[in-house]
């Protein structure tokens, strides 16, 4: 039998080592999301600067298998919004800041291309029923109003799932369209957002309810 | 540093000192052999066993029925009632058996609460040896021959106390409580090996007369007696035992506001009693661990539930903010949003939930299984209740068990900081830091 003194350092030692694998493993865990995800954002960006290149390349198609390729890519992109969501989120203690913000950055461009294809096609085609919606945040500045029109425009984009297209951007980014929007439309308050309806631009400053959206979207 | 990642380190550490405590308990648990040691007395002590009662009517005829069918010769038995002025019919219900059987005494005085009873009787008592007993609790037969033992097999043992068990498990609140008495007793046998027990409970513990002659009686003014004679007795290094296989069956509080009563009483006669002896206690185990571990958990409890509330009210605020601007839109919320999500992306979500919550579940999952195991080494000794049912309470003990504590212990702290009076039987109780400051003034 072991005596108390042992039974006391075994116990720490255990506990040691096990909380240490835990961590490990939650790292480990982590970082495989963080690689998991950053592939899942190369591919798509692969997909969606390909379909791009290719919308540039040839004449606009307006058959009905295009728009289905750009609500394809959509859910795709939201996959990666959806985890990155988790990868930044304040309860996560491996928190990976470098990582994190160099999807982030790539994110935005895959959703801003993806943002000029469907305009493209919105406009080459002549479709009118389409709503682009360009929303930005910046969470240095407007936790808690950010977080709530978050909740509206996901309310929003269930409602008019198949006919509303909605990016988000973080204001404090450096990529270059960011900064170009920044600059051009003097974004110094968050939210902010641009609603663009049958070649129509609606710009609403601070936190905006859903019927106000909602009604520019039918007008 | 946002306050949630703050509270995020805050459960890593009470993951860790969780798992420390468990890990502690586990190998002493794997490393532990009972000594088998038996001794046959020729001739028993004689013992008397004191029940104070205060507005017992409805247990005294139980105790005293089962008290009289002891395995235990009975011209050695002295069993002495005191009834602490109840205003019930405790007195003469008691006096019923007193005309029964003549190793009963019933003796009736003034109320003054449960020590000044116990100190009562223990003054009108003839034994070598005295078990104070609850008029709410009563032992196996064997129970008094089996720790009897104890004190023949070490002539230094002082004190034996037994094992404690629920006699009622009908409420959810009873429920509870049955795991954790399978807890104290558990960690009894560890203190045990420790040679750090500090509570000598009311129900069945056995002391030698020369303790009362060596370190006084019961105090009367203490709110836990049965804690600060334990420690009085540790502070005077006597010797307390631990007898698992003596079973003793105590009712338990029925509903939520009598177990509130009775915890915040017992914490703060822990908090009183703790000021008191700490530095009069040599035995270091005692001193640095035991009581170190009992404090840390008065601390991580509160510190947990303060977390688990705050994370709780956050979602369910973040959720009704979702809800509200949306306008209540539960349809779309809810329903279309399930609609559109196809099956494939289901999986995904589920599968990356749990990945993303891995080291929790494992957590989870670990602890649960550690828990399991205490309590699959704990019914050697208990095998009154179906294992399914032992499941269930189980289930509703790590359901409720962070919020109870950790309420219990909250409001114990306040007591102490800003409680002006309480009252339990005939105690009064006003150690409280304001009325202190108060007097000082």
């Amino acid at each position: 039998m072991m005596d108390n003194r042992s039974i006391i350092k075994l116990a720490v030692i255990l506990s040691v080592l096990s909380f240490s694998l835990g961590v490990m493993i939650g790292y480990s865990i982590y970082n495989h999301i963080l690689n998991k995800v950053f592939e899942d954002t190369n591919q798509i960006d692969s997909l969606v600067t390909s379909a791009y290149l290719f919308s540039l390349s040839k004449n606009m198609t307006c058959e009905k298998e295009y728009e289905d390729f750009l609500r394809y890519l959509k859910e795709k992109i939201a996959i990666v919004g959806r985890k990155l969501t988790y990868l930044e989120s304040p309860e996560n203690v491996f928190y990976n800041k470098e990582g994190v913000e160099h999807i982030k950055s790539q994110y935005f461009n895959i959703q801003y291309l993806h943002f000029i294809m469907m305009n493209n096609y919105i406009k080459s085609c002549n479709v009118s029923n389409f709503t682009l919606i360009l929303y930005f945040y910046n969470n240095d500045y407007c936790y808690e109003e950010c977080n709530k029109q978050g909740g509206v425009l996901t309310t929003l984009y269930l409602r008019h799932y198949y006919d509303l297209y909605i990016y988000s951007f973080d204001s404090s980014y450096q990529n270059y369209f960011i900064q170009y929007y920044n600059e051009k439309y003097n974004i110094t308050t968050w939210p902010y957002i641009i609603l663009i309806k049958s070649d129509k631009e609606y710009l609403f400053k601070g936190f905006t309810d859903l019927e106000t959206l909602e009604k520019y979207m039918t007008t | 540093m946002n306050i949630i990642t703050v509270f995020s380190y805050i459960t890593l550490v009470i993951i860790f000192i969780q798992l420390l405590i468990s890990m502690y308990t586990l190998i002493f648990i794997l490393n532990y052999k009972k000594k088998i040691e038996d001794i046959e007395i020729k001739e028993y002590p004689r013992v008397s066993i004191i029940v104070p009662a205060y507005n017992e009517e409805d247990n005294i005829s139980d105790t005293l029925e089962r008290l009289s069918e002891l395995n235990y010769p009975k011209d050695k038995l002295e069993i002495i009632v005191v009834d602490d002025g109840s205003k019930d019919n405790t007195y003469n219900i008691a006096k019923e058996f007193e005309r029964k059987y003549n190793f009963i005494k019933v003796f009736r005085k003034e109320n003054g609460g449960k020590a000044s009873a116990l100190n009562y009787g223990i003054k009108k008592s003839t034994g070598e040896y005295i078990v104070t007993l609850d008029a709410d609790s009563y032992p196996k037969k064997d129970v008094l021959i089996e720790m009897i033992k104890y004190f023949y097999i070490d002539p230094d043992v002082s004190i034996v106390v037994p094992s404690i068990q629920t006699k009622d498990v009908d409420t959810i609140i009873r429920k509870y409580q049955y795991v954790d008495y399978a807890i104290y007793n558990f960690s009894r046998l560890v203190l045990d090996q420790l040679d750090s027990i500090y509570i000598v409970p009311g129900p069945f513990s056995i002391f030698k007369r020369e303790v009362f002659e060596k370190i006084g009686y019961f105090d009367e003014k203490n709110i836990t007696e049965d804690m600060e004679i334990a420690l009085r007795a540790r502070a005077h290094n006597l010797k307390i035992k631990y007898c698992p296989n003596a079973i003793v069956y105590t009712i338990t509080p029925k509903t939520f506001k009598s177990l509130f009563k009775q915890r915040v009483r017992w914490y703060l006669g822990f908090i009183d009693n703790y000021l008191n002896y700490r530095n009069k206690i040599k035995n270091e185990f005692l001193s640095e661990v035991a009581l170190g571990i009992a404090i840390l958990l008065k601390i991580i409890i509160p510190v947990a539930l303060v977390v688990a509330v705050y994370a709780s009210i956050y979602n369910f605020y973040q959720h009704f903010m979702f809800l509200y601007v949306s306008n209540f839109d539960l349809y779309t919320i809810y329903v279309k949003s399930f609609m559109l999500s196809d099956f494939s992306k289901f999986i995904e979500d589920i599968r990356f939930t749990i990945i993303r919550q891995f080291y929790l579940f494992l957590f989870t999952f670990l602890m649960f299984s550690m828990f399991l195991l205490f309590i699959l080494i704990y019914r050697r000794y208990e095998k009154d209740h179906k294992f399914s049912n032992v499941l269930l309470y189980i289930f509703i003990y790590l359901l409720f068990s962070l919020y109870l504590n950790g309420i219990f212990i909250l409001s114990s702290l306040y007591y102490k900081i800003f409680g002006s009076e309480l009252r339990w039987g005939g105690i009064t109780w006003r150690n409280s830091l304001i009325n202190r400051l108060r007097n000082i003034t």
